[in-house]
């Protein structure tokens, strides 16, 4: 099983980066504008559009640890496009505070088939989502062209195909 | 013009030779044929020109330059390439000239938005402005 490994250095307190990332009902603009519904370990979650109709990632919050004092935080998830047969891969992410307003991310993807369509989908998408949570934490916002993209996304969601149907995710 | 320091000084220093970029390389191909990381020895024996000392300074500048993730694991260091600081170069160089792609898009954003009709566009009120704060 293939492994890959995404780092940013961000400079923002590493509490700051831990709520972004963990933030749960309300639109996370550095992972595309998604809502993640759950951050609770042990509970299945959605990362959905702001509309609740279409889901492109799912799985289960297996670990949920803020962090705190010296202490590094982490967020474990099982990850799975819904767009792609690929089983379900692991996404661990450490939160290690460099210094009081710098913060090192890093995600490490594991259990990725190397011949599947995942891993190549996640070597576009992890490095665009760090640069945006780089320039949410430190600016407040992405960059005008990351919102146009999203613009776009958006009015191109009837093209998802229907394994995105929230229905069908609801179980 | 003076100087321009930036956060992707060190990446500029370390893809500037052509040994480290091999490096990268191996790490590349070693992650598409699936392997988990690359031991640092494995590295070392790739590049028999090269001193086990050299090839450290490379991973270490490599590693300066956030392009390289070192792991222990047990006895042994394993390499990851991080793709994360090649992407904000691309983003910084190759995609300048989107910007007038983003101005065309912005314009027919401004459009859509107001759902003004486009022949009176040129007199038409901005509309709701999302690309705002």
């Amino acid at each position: 099983m293939a492994e890959k490994v995404y780092s940013i250095d961000i400079d923002a307190p590493v509490k700051t980066v831990w709520d972004e990332v963990t933030s749960t009902g309300r639109v996370q603009r550095h992972m595309f504008d998604c809502v993640l519904d759950h951050c609770d370990p042990g509970k299945k979650y959605l990362w959905h559009d702001k509309p609740r109709k279409h889901v492109f990632v799912r799985g289960e919050i297996v670990e949920s640890t803020p962090p705190s004092g010296n202490n590094a935080g982490r967020l474990v998830q099982t990850f799975k496009f819904t767009t792609l047969p690929d089983d379900y891969s692991l996404v661990t992410w450490d939160f290690i505070a460099l210094g009081p307003a710098r913060t090192k991310v890093t995600v490490t993807h594991t259990r990725l088939d190397p011949e599947g369509k995942t891993i190549t989908r996640i070597d576009g998408g992890w490095p665009s989502i760090l640069k945006a949570l780089k320039s949410v934490c430190e600016t407040g916002n992405v960059p005008l062209k990351t919102r146009l993209m999203y613009f776009m996304m958006r009015n191109m969601s009837f093209v998802l195909p229907k394994s995105t149907r929230i229905e069908q995710h609801q179980d | 013009m003076a100087p321009h320091h930036d956060e992707l000084d060190p990446v500029w220093k370390a893809l500037a030779n052509p040994d480290r970029r091999s490096i990268l390389d191996l790490l590349r191909e070693a992650e598409l044929r699936g392997r988990a990381g690359t031991p640092t020895g494995e590295l070392v024996m790739a590049f028999p020109g090269l001193s086990r000392f050299a090839v450290m300074q490379h991973l270490e500048v490599l590693q300066d330059a956030n392009l390289v993730v070192a792991r222990r694991d047990g006895r042994m260091v394993l390499n990851y390439l991080n793709a994360v600081p090649i992407r904000a170069i691309y983003e910084r160089w190759v995609s300048r000239f989107e910007g007038q792609w983003a101005g065309a898009l912005l314009s027919l954003k401004r459009r859509v938005e107001s759902r003004v009709p486009s022949r009176s566009s040129a007199a038409a009120p901005r509309g709701k402005e999302h690309s705002r704060g």
